[in-house]
């Protein structure tokens, strides 16, 4: 708490001192100015024992001992932080995900035509043979099995 | 420390790597099995190898089906497809009206095979003689397929 800069006794005229350059203090101003400064003067109230510094330095150094040793042994950035992204990057390549509705499957023009032909033939009373719409559907079927075996 | 952490991403790389192969051949696996499946069906000519191609064929339509959903869907809607007709020519309506209506409930997704489907429920029917029921099925299909028709022929 004590400051050399601070003045021990204050003289009445001694505006420059205080900072001041305008008008000379007053009695009542150098009196309370002067109290302040003898209660500042007797520094020794305002400080701590040496046998209390010395307790608080000596705590403050084991503290900072212990600090410096855990971090020593724990580093702030462990490796065991990569375990959740690990986790999330396991899950994305074992779990399959469910998707949020049914894939098209692939297109089938051929058949379509021919279901449609066979249909309309039925419907109105003409009898087609089945055998297109077998040859078309045995295709798609191809393209469905060799697309599934990776085959294209 | 950072060596057991490359171990460990490695084991990782190694695991996946592993899955995914592992993934493909059970893939290729199913495509092999459904082609002996099929090829067992189109060399059928008598009544018992029909019957015997209709239980290899739903023998693979039972077990779990391998692949994304966009393929092995219509591969199972076509197996049980393939299943009921080869009922059809054994002239056993009931199973193939049966096996009709399991490839109907894979899903309600209006697909091309599903118009299939309701062909051949719509055949079972008629063979049980509810012809009425027939019709609606064949309806149904028809509108079905010209849907998908319809946004065949507008987006090819």
């Amino acid at each position: 708490m004590s400051d050399d800069l601070v003045p021990r006794i204050v003289a009445p005229d001694a505006t420059e001192e205080l900072g001041g350059s305008d008008a000379a203090i007053t009695a009542d101003e150098h009196r309370e100015l002067s109290e302040l400064a003898a209660l500042l003067a007797s520094s020794a109230h305002f400080e701590l024992s040496p046998e209390a510094r010395q307790r608080g330095l000596s705590a403050l150094d084991v503290e900072l001992s212990r600090r410096a040793e855990r971090s020593k042994q724990r580093p702030i950035v462990s490796w065991w932080w990569s375990l959740p992204a690990l986790a999330g990057i396991s899950l994305a390549l074992f779990l399959p995900l469910a998707p949020a509705r049914a894939p098209a499957p692939p297109t089938a023009p051929v058949l379509l035509e021919a279901q449609n032909a066979h249909l309309t033939s039925r419907l109105t009373g003409a009898h087609l043979t089945r055998d297109d719409l077998e040859r078309a559907q045995t295709d798609y079927r191809q393209e469905l099995l060799a697309k599934l075996g990776g085959k294209r | 420390m950072r060596s057991k952490l490359s171990l460990f991403a490695l084991l990782l790389l190694s695991c996946s790597l592993a899955l995914a192969c592992a993934r493909r051949s059970e893939q290729k696996a199913y495509a092999r099995e459904l082609t002996r499946a099929h090829a067992l069906a189109d060399r059928a000519t008598t009544e018992s190898e029909r019957r015997t191609a209709a239980r290899t064929l739903e023998h693979a339509f039972d077990r779990e089906p391998e692949g994304p959903a966009e393929t092995s869907t219509p591969l199972r809607q076509d197996l049980a497809d393939r299943i009921a007709r080869l009922y059809l020519h054994t002239e056993e309506p009931q199973l193939a009206l049966t096996w009709a209506r399991r490839g109907l409930a894979i899903t309600e997704a209006e697909s091309v095979l599903r118009a299939t489907l309701q062909i051949t429920e719509a055949d079972a029917l008629e063979a049980l003689g509810d012809r009425d029921a027939a019709r609606a099925s064949l309806m149904s299909a028809l509108e079905t397929n010209q849907a998908l028709l319809n946004v065949e022929l507008e987006h090819p």
